[in-house]
C-alpha cells in the first residue's frame, strides 16, 4: 500500500495531466461497464456451466435470500461504527471464504434471484442503518412468490416422495448459513476499510460508498455463492445417504446425457470411408439449444476434422436429431448453450 | 521512499488514487472472470456411432406399363441393386415398412420427391429407380440423391434386354461407389477358387457376389492356387495332372492356346504381374523353393530368390516394383519383401512360427496373410513395412488365404466355422463377415480378379 501512495505522490507534481487521467480512465472503465451491463451476451458463457448449480438453489434454497438481506446492509450500517477493533482477531477466515468464492463466479449470473437482490442493495444500501432492518420482513414476501412458481415445474415432484428427510436439512442449511455470514460480515469488510476510512472523512462519501457498494455486492454475491456451494454439497451428500436416483442437481447433466444419445442414435458413420476404427478424426459443432428442444440454426464448427465425409456425417447427425428433448422446465434460460458437440469415431469396432 | 519530503501527499490525488486501485481491481477481476467464463462452455462428447454404414433407402421402381409383369420386373431389380449395394458393407438398406413415400406416386425425379420424408426416416441417401418396359427391352434411369441437400449425386439411364438386368445394376453400382468413395467398386471383378468335389480338386470361377458360378478344370486331379492375369484374360493355377505339380497357364475370354510350363521339381504358386503379361512362380528346379520371375509362354526372365530357404507364396505390390513371398530361411515361414529394383530383401513379420499366403492390397498399403496360433489358423492384416497388425478374424475354424477385392475394400477368404472349408468375405477390418456361396463340397484358395 504504501508502495503504490508513494507512486502516486511522485506525480503530485503533475496535478493536471493526473486528473485528466483519472478521468479518462474513469470514463473509460464507466463505458466498459455500460458496455457489460447492457450488452450481457458477452457473459454468457458465464451462465451456462452455473445453469446445473441454479436449478439445484431454485429447488433447496427457498430462504437463502433473508440472510443475504441481514448480510449486506448491516454491514453497510456497521463500517463506519465498528470498524478496526475487530478485524485482527477473525481476518484469516475472512480472506479464506473469500478465496474460496473467487474459485466460483459462475453461479452469480444464472439467477433472476439475485439479480432483484442487487437491485434492492443498491438504493437500501447508502441510507442507512434503522431502515435496513424494516425492508428484511418484506423482502421474503416478496420473493417466496417467485420460488413457489419455480418449484411448480419439476423440483417439487422430486422432493415429494421422501418429504422427511428433505425437509429437516433445509432447516439445518439456513441456521448455519445465518451464523456464518453475521461472522463474515465484519471481517470481510475490513480488508478494505483502512483505504475507505481515510478518504472517507476527508473527502466526498459518494464515490467512496459507490465502490463499496461494488465491493460489497462482490462479496454478498460470493457469500451467496459460497452458501449455495455449502447447500449443493450438503442436498449431494443428502442426495448419496438418502439414494434418490433423481436430483436437480444433476439435472442438465441428464439433459445432456439425452442429447448425446439422441444424436448418437442418428449418427451414421461408415468406417470404411473413414479409413477404418483407429483413425484420430474428431470434430466440435457448437449448437444452441431452444426451450422446445429445437437447435438453433447458426450452428458451426468450431473444430473440423479434416475429414469432408466425416464432417458431413456429423452435420447430418445434428440435422437428424433436431428436435432435441425439450429443456428442462427448471431450467429456466430461453436459450441453452453455446454447447459444443465433441464427435469421435472411438469405439466404432 | 525515495522522497520522504513528499510523504503528506494532497489528499484529493490520494483519494482519488485509491478509487482508481479499487476500480482497477473490479475491472482486472471482472476481465478475469468473464474471460475464463467464456472458454467454458459445455461439451457433450459423442463417440462409437450408432451406425457404421450409410444409412440408404431404395424404394421400389416405379414401373410403366402399369401391369404386374413390369411390376415384378421392377421389384426384381430393385431386389438386385439393393442387395448389390449392401454387399460392399458401405450401405444399411432401410426397410421398405418404414418409407413414407412410393415412387409409383410421386415419381423418380428430384423436383417431384419430398427429400423430408426421407431424412424423417434416417436416410442419407436414396435411389430412385423408374423402368419403362417395351416388349423384351427395358429402359432404367436410376438416380442417387442426397437426402440432406437434396442434391442428385449420380443419374444414369440404361437400355437393355431383360436379362441385362442385372448388369444394368452393376454398372450403376460401380457409378455410386466412384461417386462416394472416388475409387471405382468391384462389380466387374470376379473370383476363382478351388473347390473339392467327389475328391476331384477343380477350379471355377464366379462373379463377386458369388453368383454366376463356372467350372473350368475337367482333368479330376488335383488343381490349386489359381491367380488372374491383371487383364482378365488368363488364369494360371497349379495342376497335379501329370503327376507333378505343374502350372498351367489359360486363356479364358477367347480361345487362344494355354501354357504347360514343367520344370524339374515342383512349379507352384503362380502371381501375375500387376501391369504385364508376366508372372513370379515357385520353382524348384534349382534344389529348393525359389522365387522366379517368368513370361505368360514359361520363359524364365530372372530369378529373384537365392537363399538356401524355401521361398513360395509371391505376390506383388500394385506398382508391380516389390513381391512379398513366404520363406523359411530364418526357420519358420515369415512373410518377406523383396525389392526388384534394389534386390533388397526385408523381413515383416517375427511373431508366430507360420505365417503363409500374404496378398498385397491393391491399394499398396497393407497386406493381407494367414498365420497360425494355437494351432488356429487366422487372417491377419498389417502394414507394409510390418506394423499395425490386426488380427480380422477370431474363434471361427481355421481361416486361410485372403485375396483382395479390387478396390481394397474386401477381402475373400476360405474358413471352415461352418465345418467344412467355405468361401468367407469380409471388410478390410474384419466386420461384416458372410459367407460368399453354397456349393456342395469344400472350397478354398480364393483369388480375387482385377475388374477388368
Amino acid at each position: 500500500m504504501y508502495a503504490e501512495n508513494d507512486y502516486f505522490v511522485r506525480s503530485e507534481t503533475n496535478i493536471a495531466t493526473w486528473l485528466l487521467t483519472i478521468t479518462g480512465s474513469t470514463l473509460g472503465h464507466m463505458l466498459f461497464f455500460a458496455v457489460i451491463f447492457f450488452f450481457p451476451k458477452w457473459d454468457q458463457a458465464e451462465k451456462y456451466q452455473p445453469t446445473i448449480i441454479d436449478i439445484d438453489l431454485v429447488s433447496v434454497s427457498e430462504q437463502t435470500i433473508e440472510p443475504f438481506d441481514e448480510l449486506e446492509h448491516p454491514v453497510m450500517d456497521e463500517q463506519p461504527e465498528i470498524d478496526e477493533t475487530i478485524p485482527e482477531d477473525q481476518s484469516n477466515n475472512s480472506y479464506d471464504q473469500s478465496i474460496n468464492t473467487y474459485d466460483q463466479p459462475e453461479t452469480q449470473s444464472i439467477q433472476p434471484e439475485t439479480n432483484y437482490e442487487q437491485k434492492q442493495f443498491q438504493p437500501l444500501a447508502p441510507i442507512s442503518a434503522p431502515k435496513t432492518f424494516k425492508p428484511l420482513k418484506p423482502k421474503p414476501k416478496i420473493i417466496k412468490p417467485e420460488y413457489k412458481l419455480d418449484p411448480i415445474p419439476e423440483p417439487e415432484p422430486v422432493i415429494t416422495p421422501p418429504p422427511k428427510p428433505v425437509q429437516p436439512p433445509e432447516k439445518k442449511e439456513i441456521k448455519p448459513i445465518e451464523k456464518a455470514p453475521e461472522k463474515t460480515q465484519p471481517e470481510t469488510v475490513q480488508p478494505a476499510r483502512p483505504k475507505i476510512k481515510r478518504s472517507l472523512k476527508k473527502q466526498t462519501i459518494k464515490k467512496e460508498q459507490v465502490t463499496h457498494h461494488k465491493k460489497q455486492k462482490r462479496l454478498s454475491d460470493r457469500f451467496a455463492q459460497l452458501r449455495q456451494k455449502v447447500r449443493i454439497d450438503e442436498a449431494q451428500k443428502r442426495i448419496l445417504q438418502v439414494g434418490e436416483p433423481k436430483s436437480t442437481v444433476e439435472l442438465m447433466d441428464i439433459y445432456n446425457a439425452e442429447v448425446m444419445s439422441k444424436i448418437r442414435k442418428n449418427w451414421a458413420v461408415s468406417f470404411q470411408m473413414i479409413g477404418g476404427f483407429n483413425t484420430n478424426l474428431r470434430a466440435t459443432l457448437v449448437i444452441n439449444i431452444q426451450r422446445n428442444g429445437y437447435i438453433q440454426t447458426d450452428m458451426w464448427f468450431e473444430k473440423k476434422s479434416g475429414n469432408e465425409y466425416f464432417d458431413e456425417c456429423v452435420l447430418k447427425a445434428v440435422k437428424k436429431s433436431n428436435p432435441l428433448p425439450k429443456l428442462p422446465n427448471a431450467y429456466l434460460r430461453p436459450l441453452y448453450g453455446p454447447i459444443g458437440l465433441n464427435f469421435t469415431p472411438e469405439g466404432l469396432k | 521512499m525515495l522522497y520522504p519530503e513528499m510523504r503528506k501527499p494532497d489528499l484529493k490525488i490520494k483519494h482519488i488514487s485509491s478509487i482508481i486501485l479499487i476500480s482497477f481491481f473490479v475491472l482486472a477481476s471482472v476481465c478475469v472472470m468473464s474471460a475464463h467464463a467464456q472458454r467454458v462452455i459445455d461439451y457433450i462428447d459423442i463417440s462409437n456411432p450408432f451406425l457404421r454404414k450409410i444409412p440408404i433407402a431404395i424404394p421400389v421402381f416405379k414401373y410403366e406399363p402399369e401391369t404386374s409383369p413390369s411390376q415384378k420386373i421392377a421389384r426384381e431389380m430393385t431386389q438386385v441393386l439393393s442387395e448389390t449395394l449392401e454387399f460392399t458393407a458401405f450401405f444399411k438398406m432401410l426397410k421398405e415398412k418404414t418409407f413414407l413415400e412410393n415412387l409409383q406416386s410421386t415419381g423418380v425425379s428430384g423436383s417431384s420427391i419430398n427429400f423430408k420424408n426421407w431424412t424423417a426416416i434416417g436416410a442419407e441417401l436414396l435411389v430412385t429407380g423408374g423402368i419403362q418396359v417395351q416388349d423384351r427391352l427395358v429402359v432404367v434411369e436410376l438416380r442417387l440423391f442426397d437426402t440432406f441437400s437434396s442434391r442428385l449425386l449420380v443419374g444414369k439411364k440404361y437400355k437393355g434386354w431383360h436379362n441385362d438386368t442385372r448388369k444394368i445394376i452393376r454398372r450403376f453400382c460401380n457409378e455410386v461407389v466412384q461417386r462416394l468413395t472416388g475409387s471405382k467398386g468391384f462389380f466387374d471383378s470376379q473370383i476363382a477358387f478351388v473347390s473339392l468335389f467327389k475328391g476331384n480338386k477343380e477350379v471355377y470361377t464366379c462373379d463377386f457376389d458369388g453368383y454366376n458360378i463356372k467350372r473350368l478344370t475337367y482333368n479330376r486331379s488335383t488343381n490349386l492356387s489359381p491367380s488372374w492375369s491383371h487383364d482378365k484374360e488368363w488364369l494360371a493355377y497349379t495342376s497335379y495332372t501329370r503327376n507333378k505339380p505343374d502350372l498351367y497357364i489359360r486363356h479364358l475370354v477367347g480361345d487362344k492356346r494355354g501354357f504347360y510350363i514343367s520344370f524339374k521339381g515342383h512349379n507352384i504358386t503362380p502371381a501375375w504381374h500387376p501391369n504385364r503379361l508376366e508372372f513370379a512362380a515357385a520353382l524348384s528346379k534349382a534344389g529348393n523353393s525359389e522365387i522366379y520371375l517368368l513370361t505368360r509362354t514359361g520363359k524364365i526372365i530372372k530369378r529373384l530368390t537365392y537363399d538356401w530357404g524355401i521361398d513360395v507364396y509371391p505376390t506383388w505390390s500394385p506398382d508391380g516394383k516389390k513381391i512379398a513371398f513366404v520363406s523359411n530361411r530364418s526357420g519358420n515361414a515369415h512373410i518377406y519383401i523383396y525389392n526388384i529394383e534394389t534386390s533388397n530383401t526385408r523381413r515383416l513379420t517375427y511373431e508366430g512360427k507360420y505365417n503363409v499366403s500374404p496378398s498385397w492390397s491393391p491399394k499398396g498399403d497393407r497386406i493381407a496373410f494367414c498365420g497360425r496360433k494355437n494351432d488356429q489358423f487366422d487372417i491377419y492384416v498389417m502394414n507394409v513395412d510390418g506394423s499395425r497388425k490386426m488380427q480380422l478374424t477370431k474363434n471361427a475354424g481355421n481361416n486361410e488365404s485372403p485375396s483382395w477385392s479390387p478396390d481394397g475394400s474386401l477381402v475373400v477368404f476360405s474358413s471352415t466355422r461352418n465345418g467344412t472349408s467355405k468361401l468367407f468375405v469380409m471388410t478390410a477390418y474384419g466386420t461384416d463377415q458372410r459367407q460368399l456361396l453354397s456349393l456342395k463340397g469344400a472350397q478354398f484358395d480364393p483369388a480375387w480378379s482385377r475388374n477388368d
